[in-house]
C-alpha cells in the first residue's frame, strides 16, 4: 500500500560545497541517497519536498556538515494480503517469480489454480491451462500478497494467484 | 503432512506425563502447550556460608509446547506413563510441510521460516534445502520435493525419448576471448585472418565494475557445425547450459547461441548460481537421481563427482594463445594434449599465465568465501585486463607476419617465390602473401554427435528391454538405466585391451594413474603401466621430447608402437582405436640401434646409469610413497610387480625413469639429510661386496659419469667414507659392515646388482657383445647378466625367445634366493 510519509533524515555536506545554494545541493543529496531503497519494511518510492532544512552543524574532526532534514515521501509498504499486478520474470517447474515494481514475489505451483499447468516443452517454458490463460516470462498477473520477509535492503515476498480474479491479465497497462 | 514428534534431549527425564491438553483431532498452533508433565529434580537450599546447604528433592512440573501447527493425528503416550528417554510421541497433522522456500519464506503458506522462539525444535528453513533451478539459488525445495520432481521430469523425458545434455560453453561449443584486435580483423577484409573471424558474434558486457575490462567487447565463435549440432541434439536431449561465466555472459552467449530459446530456454546455470567456484555438480540440476543425464565440458577436473556422466572434449582452441576466459578460478589444466602437429609453446604459456595457481578449496566460512571470491574476481579482471593491453593475438600474427617476410626474402634470394610459400592455409596468393593466426578446422562436434547418437541408443535400448521384461506401463526409478553406467562402458570398450605407456606427458612425481590423462585413458579402457614392458601395446610420447628413456626401451621392443600424444588425444576424441602408423615417430638412430653395438662402441648417448643417480630415484619415490628409505625400494618394487612378470626387464631399477622429465636436475629436489641417508647406504652396499671384482670398474664409472651437480655434493659430504672403503683393504670396520649388509635382505642387495649391470655395460668390454654367444652367456652369467643379454637378443630381433628366457631367468633367481 502506497503512503505520503513524513521522514527524517541527516545529510552531511562536504566542505567544497558550502555557499548560497547549500540547500539545493542538500536536497539533490537526500533525492540521490534516499529514493529507491528500501529500508526493511518499506520502499521509499519517491520524495515529494523537503519542508524543513535545520542549519548546519559542523562535525568535529571531518568538517562535513551535517544537515537534518524533514521530507515528505511516497512509500509503498507491501502488506500480507494486499493484490499487486506484478510482471513475470522467471518461470521453472516449481513456480514463478514476478515482480512488482521493486518488489520480487515467488508463485509456487501449490498456489497457483490446478488446472494451469506447467509445460516445459512450450518455447518458452510456461504454465497454462491450454485455454486463455498463459503464464510466460514478460506477462502479467495480478498477485495476492500470502507473506513477506525483510531484511535490511531487502524484501521478498509469497504470493497465490488461487483465488477470484488473480493471475492472468490481459488489460493490464 | 504428518509429522511425528520427539520430546527432546533436554527434559529431565524420567518424566510422567501428567496431563493431555489435546485431544486427536484438536488442532494446535505453535508454541501452545499440549502436553503437561512432572520430573523430579535436585536443587540445594540453605545458606552455604552458614554450612548449611543441602540438597532436596522435588517435583517440577513442565509443559510442552507445540513446535509445529496442525491437527493432533495420534498420541503414542497416555497420561500417567513413565518416560524414562527421549522417544516420539506424538504425531501432528502439520498444517504446511513447508516443502518450498523462497529466501526464508514458505512458499506455501507465506510464513518467515527463519522465526526462532523457545518451541522451535529445528529450524523451518532446514526442510528445504535443495536448490534445484538453474536461475535462483534462494529458491528451495524439500528432498521428497526434489524427488517428485526429477520423478516427472525423468517420464517426461523417457515419454518423449530424451536424456538431459549438460554443456559447458567456453571451449566446448564456443571460444570467447576480448582481445580488441579481432574487431580490427573483422573490419579489414584484406587481413589474412579475415575469413577465419568474419563469423565471429560480439556481443558487450556490463556486469558489474571490473576496471579497464567493463563493458569491453567479447568476441564470440561458435565451434563449426554448431548450431546443426545442437538442433539434431535437440531432438534426442533437453539441453542444459552450465558455465563457470557470470549470467550475464551465460545468457548473451545463448542469446548468440539460440537466438529463438528453443534449444535452451530457460535452462541456464552460471556460477552466480553453482554455488562454487572451482566445481560443478551435477547435483545442483539433479539432485536425486543423474541416471539421465549427460555431460559435455572440455575440463574433466571441475567435475569431481560425475565423472561418469561426462563426455570429455577436446577444448575449442581457436583464438590461440587465449585459453578460457572463464576459467581464471580454475586450477590450472593439466591435460594438455597438443593437438597441434607442430607444438607452439606459446599458447600453454599464456595459458598458464591465465590460470591461477593451486586449486583452491572454497571454504565454509562465508567471510573467506567473500574474500576469496573477491580475490578471484580480481583475478579475472587482471586476466581480462592483460588480454586486452597485451593483445597476445596481434603478437602472434604479427611474429608470423615476420616468419613469413623473412620466408619470402629468403625464397626471393633463392629466385623459386611460389614453391617455398606452397602452404595450404594462405590463400589469395597476392604480392603479398600472410599466414593466418587463426584456423577454423575443428572437427570434434562431427564426432560428438556420433557419441552421443550412440549413447542414446544404447541407452534406450537398454530401456525398452526392462521395460519390456517388467510388463508395466509405470515408469519407476528402478527401471530407468543409468546412462552413467552406459557411457562407461561404450569408453571402456574403445581402448580394450591396449596396454599404454606415457612417457614425457606426465610431470614427474605425479601418479600417472591419477593424471588427468591417464584417467582419461583409463576410462576409455586402456591400461596404464608405468614401465616399458614386453606386453605393452603403446608408448605414447610427447613430440616435443622424444628421447626419454622410455622410448629406448620401448625401441628394443618390436611390439610396442611408439607414437605421439596426438595418437591418444585423437583416439579419445573419436572413441576409435585409431591406427597408430600415421602416429609413429622415428626414433633417433642411437636409440634404435641395438644395445650390442652401443655396448661396443661405448657411444656417448648411452644413457648414465649410475649409482647414485639409482639412488636419486630410490630417494625420490621413497618420498613419494612415503616410505622409509631402505625399505621403499622393495614395497615399490612389490607395488608394480604385483600378478605380472613384464617388468622383468626392469626388474631392478635399473633404467631411472624419465629421467629427461626431470630436465636433467632431479638431483636439485634431494635435500641435504637425503644425502646423508644415501651415503649411509652407498657405504653399507659397497663393504658388502668388496670381494666383488666388478667393484673397481663400479667406482671408476661413479665417479665418471656423475653428473657435476651430484658429483660435487657427493664429495662433500661423503668424500671419506667413500675413499676409504674403495682404496683401502678392508678393515675391521668394513668386515662388520660387511656383516650388516649380508644380514639386510632389503633392496640394498638389488642395488649391487645394478652396479654390476652398469658396470658390465659401460665400462668393460663384455663377452655379450654379439647375439651368437647369447646362450652360452645365459648358462654362464648370473640372472641379472642374462637379463641384459636377453635385452641383446632383443635388439637382435630375437624376441620370440623372450618369453623362454624370462621363464629360465625367474628360475633362476628364485634358485638363487633360495640358496
Amino acid at each position: 500500500m502506497f503512503f505520503l510519509y513524513n521522514l527524517e533524515r541527516r545529510v552531511t555536506l562536504h566542505p567544497s560545497y558550502f555557499g548560497k545554494n547549500m540547500h539545493e545541493l542538500v536536497t539533490g543529496k537526500l533525492l540521490k541517497d534516499v529514493e529507491g531503497t528500501c529500508t526493511g519494511s518499506y520502499y521509499i518510492i519517491s520524495i515529494m519536498d523537503t519542508f524543513d532544512i535545520s542549519e548546519g552543524r559542523i562535525l568535529p574532526g571531518s568538517g562535513l556538515a551535517e544537515f537534518t532534514v524533514g521530507y515528505r515521501a511516497v512509500v509503498w509498504r507491501p502488506f500480507k494480503g494486499e493484490t499487486v499486478d506484478a510482471v513475470v520474470v522467471s518461470v521453472n517447474q516449481h513456480g514463478f517469480f514476478a515482480e512488482a515494481g521493486p518488489l520480487r514475489i515467488f508463485v509456487s505451483t501449490h498456489l497457483i489454480p490446478q488446472d494451469i499447468k506447467w509445460d516445459p516443452n512450450a518455447t518458452p517454458p510456461q504454465f497454462t491451462n491450454n485455454e486463455d490463460t498463459t503464464i510466460e516470462v514478460g506477462t502479467h498477473v495480478r498477485i495476492k500478497i500470502l507473506g513477506t520477509r525483510a531484511e535490511v535492503g531487502e524484501l521478498w515476498a509469497i504470493g497465490s494467484i488461487k483465488e477470484d480474479y488473480l493471475g492472468y491479465a490481459p488489460f493490464l497497462p | 503432512m504428518a509429522k511425528t514428534l520427539k520430546l527432546g534431549q533436554r527434559l529431565r527425564y524420567p518424566i510422567t506425563i501428567s496431563k493431555i491438553f489435546k485431544e486427536p483431532g484438536d488442532a494446535v498452533v505453535k508454541k501452545e502447550p499440549i502436553l503437561q508433565y512432572t520430573f523430579r529434580f535436585e536443587r540445594k537450599i540453605g545458606d552455604p556460608t552458614l554450612n548449611e546447604e543441602r540438597t532436596i528433592l522435588e517435583n517440577g512440573i513442565a509443559d510442552w509446547d507445540s513446535p509445529t501447527e496442525g491437527r493432533i493425528k495420534q498420541w503414542r503416550v497416555k497420561e500417567g506413563d513413565v518416560i524414562t528417554k527421549d522417544q516420539d510421541f506424538v504425531v501432528v497433522e502439520e498444517t504446511c510441510s513447508h516443502e518450498i522456500q523462497y529466501a526464508g519464506l514458505c512458499a506455501l503458506c507465506g510464513r518467515d521460516m527463519k522465526e526462532q522462539d523457545w518451541a522451535t525444535e529445528s529450524l523451518d528453513t532446514e526442510r528445504a534445502t535443495v536448490s534445484m533451478v538453474h536461475d535462483n539459488v534462494a529458491l528451495t525445495v524439500s528432498h521428497n520435493q526434489a524427488e517428485r520432481a526429477e520423478m516427472q521430469l525423468q517420464r517426461r523425458l523417457l515419454k518423449e525419448r530424451k536424456l538431459s545434455l549438460v554443456v559447458d560453453l567456453d571451449q566446448t561449443i564456443i571460444h570467447a576471448c576480448i582481445e580488441p584486435t579481432i574487431g580490427e580483423w573483422q573490419q579489414d577484409p584484406a587481413n589474412p585472418n579475415y575469413e577465419s573471424v568474419k563469423d565471429v558474434r560480439s556481443f558487450q558486457l556490463d556486469d558489474g565494475p571490473r576496471g579497464l575490462a567493463s563493458g569491453c567487447w567479447y568476441y564470440i565463435k561458435m565451434r563449426p557445425g554448431l548450431l546443426e549440432f545442437l538442433e539434431r541434439m535437440a531432438e534426442r536431449f533437453e539441453l542444459h547450459v552450465y558455465t563457470m561465466g557470470t549470467r550475464a555472459y551465460a545468457l548473451n552467449i545463448a542469446k548468440i547461441v539460440d537466438p529463438t530459446q528453443k534449444l535452451f530456454g530457460n535452462r541456464v546455470i552460471s556460477r552466480d548460481e553453482n554455488g562454487s567456484m572451482t566445481a560443478k555438480s551435477l547435483q545442483r540440476l539433479f539432485p536425486v537421481s543423474t541416471n539421465m543425464v549427460v555431460v559435455i565440458d572440455d575440463r574433466a577436473d571441475v567435475w569431481p563427482h560425475n565423472r561418469p556422466n561426462l563426455i570429455k572434449v577436446t577444448p575449442y582452441d581457436f583464438f590461440k594463445g587465449i585459453g578460457d576466459i572463464n576459467s581464471s578460478f580454475l586450477p590450472k589444466r593439466e591435460d594438455i594434449i597438443a593437438a597441434t602437429p607442430v607444438p607452439d609453446p606459446k599458447p600453454s604459456i599464456l595459458n598458464g599465465k591465465a590460470a591461477s595457481g593451486p586449486p583452491e578449496k572454497v571454504v565454509a566460512n562465508t567471510d573467506e568465501e567473500n574474500a576469496l571470491l573477491q580475490l578471484q574476481t580480481e583475478e579475472q579482471e587482471r586476466t581480462l585486463e592483460k588480454q586486452l593491453k597485451d593483445r597476445p593475438l596481434l603478437h602472434l600474427q604479427e611474429e608470423l607476419d615476420r616468419e613469413d617476410e623473412q620466408a619470402e626474402k629468403l625464397s626471393n634470394k633463392d629466385g623459386d617465390t611460389q614453391e617455398v610459400e606452397t602452404n595450404g592455409n594462405s590463400e589469395a596468393p597476392s604480392h603479398h602473401q600472410r599466414h593466418n593466426i587463426l584456423r577454423d578446422d575443428d572437427e570434434e562436434l562431427i564426432y560428438l554427435e556420433d557419441h552421443l547418437t550412440e549413447l542414446h541408443r544404447s541407452f534406450y535400448e537398454q530401456y525398452d528391454a526392462r521395460v519390456a521384461t517388467r510388463n508395466t506401463e509405470d515408469i519407476t526409478s528402478s527401471i530407468v538405466p543409468d546412462v552413467g553406467l552406459t557411457l562407461n562402458y561404450l569408453k571402456s570398450q574403445i581402448l580394450r585391451g591396449t596396454r599404454i605407456v606415457l612417457s614425457g606427458l606426465v610431470p614427474l612425481g605425479v601418479d600417472v594413474r591419477k593424471s588427468e590423462i591417464g584417467m582419461h585413458a583409463q576410462d576409455f579402457g586402456a591400461e596404464i603401466r608405468t614401465r616399458v614392458g614386453p606386453d605393452v601395446t603403446h608408448l605414447v610420447i610427447s613430440s616435443s621430447r622424444p628421447r626419454t628413456q622410455k622410448v629406448r626401451q620401448a625401441a628394443r621392443i618390436p611390439s610396442i608402437k611408439i607414437v605421439n600424444q596426438n595418437w591418444l588425444a585423437d583416439s579419445l576424441a573419436q572413441w576409435r582405436k585409431l591406427d597408430a602408423t600415421p602416429y609413429l615417430i622415428d626414433i633417433h638412430p642411437s636409440d634404435r640401434t641395438s644395445q650390442g653395438t652401443q655396448v661396443t662402441s661405448n657411444s656417448p648417448t648411452r644413457p648414465r646409469i649410475t649409482i647414485v643417480q639409482t639412488g636419486h630415484r630410490d630417494l625420490e619415490r621413497s618420498q613419494n610413497e612415503e616410505a622409509e628409505d631402505g625399505d621403499a625400494d622393495d614395497s615399490a618394487e612389490d607395488d608394480e610387480n604385483d600378478g605380472d612378470d613384464d617388468d622383468d626387464l626392469d626388474r631392478f631399477d635399473v633404467m631411472p625413469r624419465d629421467l629427461e622429465d626431470g630436465e636433467g636436475s632431479p638431483v636439485d629436489g634431494i635435500n641435504q639429510t637425503g644425502w646423508d641417508d644415501m651415503d649411509k647406504e652407498l657405504e653399507e652396499f659397497m663393504g658388502s661386496d668388496a670381494e666383488s671384482d666388478l667393484e673397481s670398474t663400479m667406482t671408476d664409472q661413479s665417479k665418471d659419469t656423475d653428473t657435476d651437480e651430484s658429483k660435487n655434493k657427493k664429495r662433500k659430504l661423503g668424500e671419506a667414507d667413500e675413499d676409504g672403503n674403495f682404496d683401502e683393504p678392508p678393515g675391521s670396520v668394513l668386515s662388520k659392515k660387511q656383516r650388516i649388509a649380508r644380514a639386510r635382505t632389503t633392496a640394498l642387495r638389488n642395488v649391487k646388482n645394478i652396479g654390476d649391470d652398469d658396470a658390465e655395460d659401460s665400462g668393460l668390454p663384455t663377452p655379450m657383445g654379439t647375439g651368437d654367444e647369447e646362450d652360452v652367456v645365459v648358462e654362464a652369467v648370473s640372472d641379472e647378466d642374462g637379463e641384459r643379454a636377453s635385452n641383446g637378443a632383443n635388439e637382435d630381433g630375437e624376441y620370440d625367445d623372450f618369453a623362454d628366457l624370462e621363464a629360465e631367468l625367474e628360475a633362476e633367481l628364485e634358485a638363487e634366493g633360495q640358496g
